[in-house]
């Protein structure tokens, strides 16, 4: 019976145990055995006696005490096969047990219970055993992570180690930017000085073309009125000489009339004749005018026509100066943008220094970090290496040596708590 | 041997052992003795009883490792049934063996004139008693 029991657990083994059809415990195993047993033997030799006396009332008690130390033998020989069974099922799985955590604690993971028990033992064996699979996963994870953490710290270092050279490159490069910028700057504003003074002087020069073509157009109008006056000169010089025609004539008539007079007309033909000739120069000297005046309106009509045609260029020369004007007043609006571009420019590439700056420090920071990283997935491997997952696996190094000095068995083949911790 | 074959022998051992020690104890105590044990011991109706039963539960067993067989083949398809069905195969045995214990000493005595007697009958019937707690509970605790 049990043989049929150990059988079937054994071959039952890969079937868990479930919770909602529960087992008996241990100490009720050992409780019922050791009571169903005893019980047992008890009933056995009160029979034996009962049936004996009922079938033979005078047995002799030679013959009752003969055959109630064969049962009592019989019966307790079953009893020790129970108990001796009952004890071995609970013994020998704690030994397995027992053996199996000594391997553990010297880092081997690659052990298994696999008790078939259906009991407590059992399944703490198979907790145990599930605890062992999940440790040595996590402990092939945590090789595997410290070893890529290895290599990546060493990327991340090597990594680092080319931008802080790519960073100082670059921090060189802003530097002579700046430099550049800050000259850019200097041209920008002496080129804005430039200007400044340029439509300074243009203005200077609009203005004083405007207040020329005002005076030119006086000038036209002085003319104008010369003009008018030469012309009222003009006629008041036909009027003199149409009134030295008539004093000519006059004279004319007063000598006629002196002659006619004779003697006592002679001196008034002297006074004719001098009207005579007075009247003659006052025509000669209306004639002169007239030539002079004739000249002179000829020489203001030619003045006009230039004084025009003056003012036409000094128009269109007041036109190109107020382009020009324009013109320099947008290269200063734009020269002002670029001096404020260019202060923008320098802010940024004043930022962009800083930043390089703060870059260059984080980088070194992050390669010191990386070295740690490293260094600490080395200690991590190390540690880790201890534990033995895989009998394939490497690195099966000094560590577990240094950590653990071979500890002394017991007689149970088993390591001391106290020692193996 | 693989294990069914090895669970089916051990069935018919627990089958085979409890007439053995009630017949064993009948001579033992001298309830039986003579003509009257062997009367007892060629009892047809216990032969016949005897292969009826064991038939049975041995019919019984291979249905139910049959299906454990099954289960262990399925992985973990069917590990809730499996371990449902294990957990109640001591239950079917003990109920198994306690009613193969009561009426086997009775398919014994019958016919058999001793044994019309009350007392001598109750006394043949209650030495299946030590057969019970001596292998069929620890059996019990045992696989439980």
């Amino acid at each position: 019976m049990f043989f049929f029991v150990k059988g079937l657990e054994e071959w039952t083994q890969s079937i868990p145990l479930n919770d909602r059809y529960p087992f008996l415990s241990i100490g009720k195993k050992i409780f019922l055995s050791n009571f169903s047993t005893a019980l047992g033997i008890a009933i056995q030799i009160m029979l034996l006696n009962i049936v004996m006396v009922f079938v033979n009332s005078k047995i002799e008690f030679s013959s009752l005490l003969g055959k109630n130390l064969v049962s009592f033998f019989i019966s307790v020989s079953i009893s020790f096969i129970n108990i001796v069974f009952i004890t071995n099922q609970i013994k020998e799985p704690i030994l397995k047990i027992s053996s199996m955590v000594e391997q553990f604690g010297k880092g081997v993971l690659s052990i298994k219970i696999a008790l078939p028990n259906r009991d407590e033992i059992g399944l703490m064996a198979r907790i145990f055993d599930e605890a062992i699979k999940n440790f040595a996963e996590l402990i092939k994870k945590t090789k595997s992570s410290s070893e890529l953490m290895n290599s990546a710290s060493g990327e991340i270092s090597s990594g680092s180690q080319d931008l802080s050279q790519r960073t100082q490159e670059q921090a060189s490069s802003i530097e002579e930017t700046s430099a550049t910028m800050e000259e850019i700057t200097s041209r920008v504003k002496d080129s804005a000085t430039n200007i400044n003074k340029i439509v300074e002087l243009t203005n200077s020069s609009v203005i004083k073309i405007e207040n020329a073509m005002k005076e030119l157009e006086t000038i036209v109008v002085a003319m104008n009125e010369v003009n008018n006056s030469s012309k009222e000169i003009r006629n008041i010089n036909n009027v003199i000489n149409d009134i030295a025609f008539q004093t000519n004539l006059l004279a004319l008539n007063a000598a006629v009339e002196a002659a006619r007079a004779g003697e006592q007309g002679k001196g008034f033909a002297v006074v004719a004749t001098e009207v005579r000739n007075l009247a003659q120069r006052s025509s000669d000297a209306a004639s002169e005018i007239k030539n002079l005046i004739d000249r002179s309106t000829n020489m203001i009509e030619d003045s006009n026509k230039r004084i025009e045609e003056f003012s036409i260029v000094i128009t269109e020369f007041h036109e190109q100066l107020t382009t020009v004007k324009e013109s320099m007043d947008k290269m200063q609006s734009s020269i002002s943008e670029q001096e404020k571009s260019i202060e923008e420019i320098n802010r940024a590439i004043l930022q962009m220094d800083q930043v390089i700056q703060q870059n260059a420090a984080f980088v070194e920071e992050m390669a010191a970090s990386a070295e740690n990283l490293s260094a600490e997935a080395d200690a991590l491997a190390q540690m880790v290496s201890f534990f033995k997952v895989d009998s394939s696996m490497k690195n099966s190094n000094n560590f577990a040596m240094k950590q653990t000095t071979p500890k002394k068995p017991t007689p149970t083949g088993l390591v001391p708590y106290s020692e193996a911790s | 041997m693989d294990y069914k074959k090895k669970l089916f022998i051990y069935v018919l051992i627990a089958m085979l052992v409890p007439p053995s020690g009630w017949i064993f104890n009948l001579w033992f105590t001298g309830l039986a003795r003579g003509e009257t044990f062997l009367k007892v011991l060629m009892n047809p109706i216990q032969v016949v009883y005897f292969i009826i039963a064991t038939s049975a539960m041995l019919m019984f067993f291979l249905s139910r490792l049959n299906k454990i067989e099954y289960y262990i083949s399925q992985g973990a398809n069917n590990n809730e049934e499996a371990a449902a069905l294990i957990s109640r195969m001591p239950y079917y045995f003990i109920i198994g063996e306690f009613l193969y214990n009561f009426f086997g000493p009775m398919s014994g005595m019958l016919g058999v004139p001793h044994f019309e007697i009350f007392d001598n009958f109750l006394l043949g019937e209650i030495l299946a008693l030590p057969n019970i707690f001596l292998f069929l509970t620890p059996f019990f605790v045992f696989f439980c």
